[in-house]
């Protein structure tokens, strides 16, 4: 395993840049997830880091290497695709042993490692198997130790879950970060779903428009976003216009809530990103200064999700765990509701 | 969705629709077994004498191993300049890929005697005229729409993930192509195959432009003889080039559907 | 990462070819319809309209020119009137007859144009398999005319290019959607109003494009026409063939040959618009 460096990585096509000048460094046996919306530009990274993309400018080095040069055939990196593009026309066993061979591995080392690699996703006994005679999950799998057989010095993943459903999504994390703390690979994963890459990553690098907004653990980026689009796009949040007024921010008419380290000067429009499970909803307040009614009452099993009609008209979504206190309330109920000011982003919008 | 029957009307005009499309072929059957010079109903005692005829005489068999030379000839550097030139098309390595595909496809749009005529002035003007590589390449012209058509639209449905994964597992451009890409346009590629031996095999309107009369292809062979009226070991020699094709017919039915060329 | 030079590599030997071996005989070609020409010394050094204007100016040639065009009419009207109830009785059919139809359809479309042809003067043939039968049944005391004339030539072609319309029709039947047809039946239309109404105008982009394509063909073709026509009924592809190896005299050849390739030309390119057209009208 080694470590992945990319240095000012840039990707333009005419003259948008679609990756901007964008350095990250994955240590040995880190697993990093490059999170963003569809057409944020990590992909496009992904397929750089691989060799299957000419970069504009910057430079990848693997392993202190500089392989930005290099054919995607010989930088040695595993990748596993999101259309899982096994071989169709070649067995299981095939499949794994493709890059293998491309390796030189022959005879009873061949046969070994296979096995070894087909034993890792628990699909041994399938070796014989054409692709098309497995499940998306196992294809899944198959495309995994397709990409550990060779023992690649660093695994790029290119939402390789999105094609599962649900429930397989969520085997297959777990089965996935199993196998990358056993094999303590070197990973870059890229994904658009904040879950997968929260429960997968111990960093993650968001993305937005070409451009790194934030890297940091998990928890840094969940409890500490450095940016208005960081909040906005990690949890589930409410999004709002404000102007502030008086050092405190206006949501509507007469509804104003404080916010920390809100430095906007007065009159500035502002947007204001309100996670829903920071919203704490009170019964017993029916007149807090800001209050409303439940107009819908959301059960999902974990969570209760309310939506809250402002007495000023304005909707508020708001989720509480459902073994909590608060996860019985009746649609109708008047509640006051309350947010921390830290946390509440505010950032500076242009005016409409 | 409600079934829809076709109607006993209409059963019956198709029947006699597919017998009408089908007669002529059936007829050339009939007469190369029957024991008279022409064909009768009911036919008057049946005989395997044209087909001795056709198989004993020397300028038969000289045109049909000319045909089957020239069509295998032909189909081969089809497949192999086709399949490489559709790759580079399809993956848009070059500027000016719709212009370059009409013009490949050319061919098919201009009548076939225009290409006979014009080739012949050509040739004769270089005094190429008789080489047998010449009608090759008329050929290979000829049939490159087909195998070109059939590999893009086999290159089309391909994943194109899964060559990419075959290159970042170690195969450069050439063995991720060889190994993974190619074996998943066979089927595709024995189509265009198919078709282009059937085209090449059956042309004249080319063909019989650039032949020299010491040469000749079985279907020239069969057009120039009628000039002399109806004779049985045409029909024989009919009958061969039928059976070879519903051969051919047969055996591609278990690759590939035809209807990728319509 | 592809280069282009890898591009241009695997392509160069398809465009040689073409360029080689299609372009510049046609280019040639057409200079060449510009030269004057006599039999004993060539091609001359002038350029001139002669062989245009000898073409077009002639009522031997505008009798072949129109002939042919006729010819191309009349077999395309009769290839729609039988291929339409065809391509309609494969679309409204269970799945193992739409199978053995087709097969039946193209089956004849591979086998050799030659041998088709030669089938048919088996049939057509003076004292052909049709004559002998309705002399036999007494119904003709002297065999017809069915060849070597244009009914022989009609009823060739008509066969040959029949499978090329079957082929384009189906589809362009099955494109339309079942509940389309349904719709209307619930609307208390009559079964021929919603033929006329709905069946035939969603499927006139196929019936543009076959019909189109089975003129070109007709207009086109050399070997029917000689077979089943004789020397002697003669269309435009008959005549180029005889201008090169009989009269020699190329350049007259070469203007017919590009008085036809306009022709097909022209009639395809304003076939596609048409179709683009109705295509683009349907999907709004």
């Amino acid at each position: 395993m080694s470590s992945l460096a990319i240095r000012d990585l840039t990707k333009r096509y005419d003259d948008t840049a679609v990756v901007n000048a964008v350095s990250l460094d994955v240590t040995e046996g880190e697993f990093v997830s490059l999170l963003g919306p569809s057409g944020c530009g990590k992909t496009t990274i992904l397929r750089m880091i691989a060799g299957l993309l000419e970069p504009s400018s910057g430079s990848i080095l693997i392993g202190g290497e500089d392989v930005t040069r290099l054919p995607a055939n010989r930088r040695n990196i595993g990748l596993v695709f999101q259309s899982y593009a096994l071989f169709p026309h070649l067995t299981v066993f095939e499949n794994v042993a493709f890059g293998l061979r491309r390796q030189g591995v022959k005879g009873g080392d061949l046969g070994t490692r296979v096995t070894e690699a087909l034993a890792r996703v628990r699909l041994d006994a399938h070796a014989d198997r054409f692709p098309r005679q497995l499940s998306g999950g196992q294809q899944q799998r198959v495309a995994l130790a397709r990409s550990i057989a060779p023992h690649p010095s660093i695994l790029l993943f290119d939402e390789p879950l999105s094609n599962l459903d649900a429930q397989l999504r969520e085997e297959m994390q777990i089965e996935l970060k199993r196998l990358q703390a056993e094999l303590e690979l070197t990973s870059l994963f890229v994904t658009h779903d904040q879950h997968e890459a929260m429960s997968l990553s111990d960093r993650i690098c968001l993305l937005a428009g070409g451009d790194i907004q934030q890297v940091g653990t998990p928890e840094e980026v969940y409890f500490r976003p450095a940016n208005g689009f960081v909040a906005g796009f990690i949890g589930s949040p409410n999004k709002l216009s404000g102007t502030m007024r008086a050092g405190r921010v206006e949501i509507a008419e007469g509804v104003a809530l404080h916010a920390a380290g809100a430095g906007h000067g007065e009159g500035q429009p502002v947007s204001v990103t309100l996670r829903q499970e920071d919203i704490v909803l009170d019964p017993d307040a029916p007149d807090a200064p800001l209050s409303g009614r439940i107009a819908l009452r959301i059960f999902e099993g974990g969570a209760v999700q309310y939506l809250v009609k402002l007495d000023s008209g304005l909707e508020l979504l708001a989720r509480v765990r459902s073994r909590g206190p608060q996860a019985n309330m009746a649609e109708g109920t008047r509640v006051g509701l309350s947010v921390a000011p830290e946390h509440l982003y505010v950032a500076p919008r242009e005016a409409a | 969705m409600m079934a829809r029957h076709p109607s006993w009307l209409l059963t019956l005009a198709a029947i006699a629709i597919l017998l009408f499309m089908n007669a002529p072929t059936v007829v050339v059957v009939l007469a190369s077994f029957s024991a008279t010079e022409y064909l009768t109903i009911p036919p008057q005692g049946w005989t395997l004498d044209w087909f001795a005829e056709v198989l004993t005489d020397d300028g038969y068999l000289r045109a049909i191993s000319t045909s089957l030379l020239l069509a295998s000839c032909a189909t081969g550097l089809s497949l192999i300049l086709g399949t490489a030139a559709s790759y580079a098309l399809h993956h848009r390595m070059v500027r000016g890929v719709d212009a370059i595909l009409s013009l490949v496809m050319a061919p098919l749009v201009f009548p076939a005697v225009v290409i006979g005529v014009a080739l012949l002035q050509y040739v004769s003007l270089l005094g190429l005229r008789g080489h047998f590589i010449i009608l090759v390449l008329a050929h290979v012209l000829i049939t490159l729409p087909y195998v070109v058509r059939s590999a893009l639209s086999s290159l089309t449905g391909l994943n194109p993930q899964v060559e990419e994964a075959a290159r970042v597992l170690g195969a450069d451009g050439f063995t991720a192509f060889r190994l993974v890409t190619l074996p998943l346009l066979k089927p595709g590629l024995v189509a265009g195959g198919i078709f282009s031996f059937v085209t090449s095999l059956d042309n004249v309107p080319v063909t019989i432009f650039l032949l020299t009369p010491r040469q000749t292809t079985l279907p020239v062979k069969i057009f120039a003889s009628v000039e002399h009226g109806v004779d049985p070991s045409i029909a024989a020699a009919s009958t061969l080039m039928i059976a070879g094709t519903a051969i051919v017919l047969i055996l591609a039915q278990r690759w590939v559907s035809f209807s990728r060329f319509f | 990462m592809r280069a282009p030079s890898t591009g241009y590599g695997l392509l160069t030997p398809v465009l040689a070819l073409l360029v080689a071996g299609f372009l510049a005989p046609t280019a040639i070609m057409a200079l060449l319809s510009l030269r004057t020409y006599s039999g004993m010394q060539g091609f001359g050094d002038e350029w001139t309209l002669a062989n245009y204007i000898f073409v077009i100016g002639d009522p031997y040639y505008l009798l072949i020119i129109g002939r042919t065009l006729m010819l191309g009419l009349i077999v395309t009207a009769a290839c729609l009137l039988l291929g339409f109830p065809l391509a309609l009785f494969i679309q409204r059919s269970r799945p193992a007859v739409q199978t053995a139809a087709i097969l039946l359809v193209i089956f004849p479309l591979l086998c050799n144009i030659v041998v088709r042809s030669f089938g048919w003067m088996v049939l057509l043939a003076p004292r052909g398999l049709i004559n002998e039968a309705l002399m036999a049944a007494g119904l003709i005391a002297t065999p017809l005319d069915l060849m070597y004339n244009l009914t022989g030539v009609i009823i060739g072609l008509t066969q040959i290019f029949l499978p090329f319309m079957v082929l384009l029709l189906v589809p362009a039947l099955q494109n339309i959607p079942a509940d389309v047809e349904a719709a209307a039946f619930t609307l208390k239309s009559s079964r021929p109003r919603v033929f006329l109404t709905i069946t035939v105008p969603l499927a006139i982009p196929g019936i543009i494009t076959g019909s189109i394509l089975v003129f070109v063909l007709s207009i086109s073709a050399l070997v029917t026409p000689r077979m089943l026509g004789g020397p002697t009924y003669k269309v435009m592809a008959t005549q180029i063939y005889d201008e090169f190896m009989t009269n020699l005299d190329w350049p007259a050849g070469a203007a017919l040959a590009f008085v036809l390739t306009v022709i097909a030309l022209v009639l395809i390119w304003g076939a596609n618009r048409v179709a683009a057209h109705f295509t683009r009208g349907f999907s709004a």
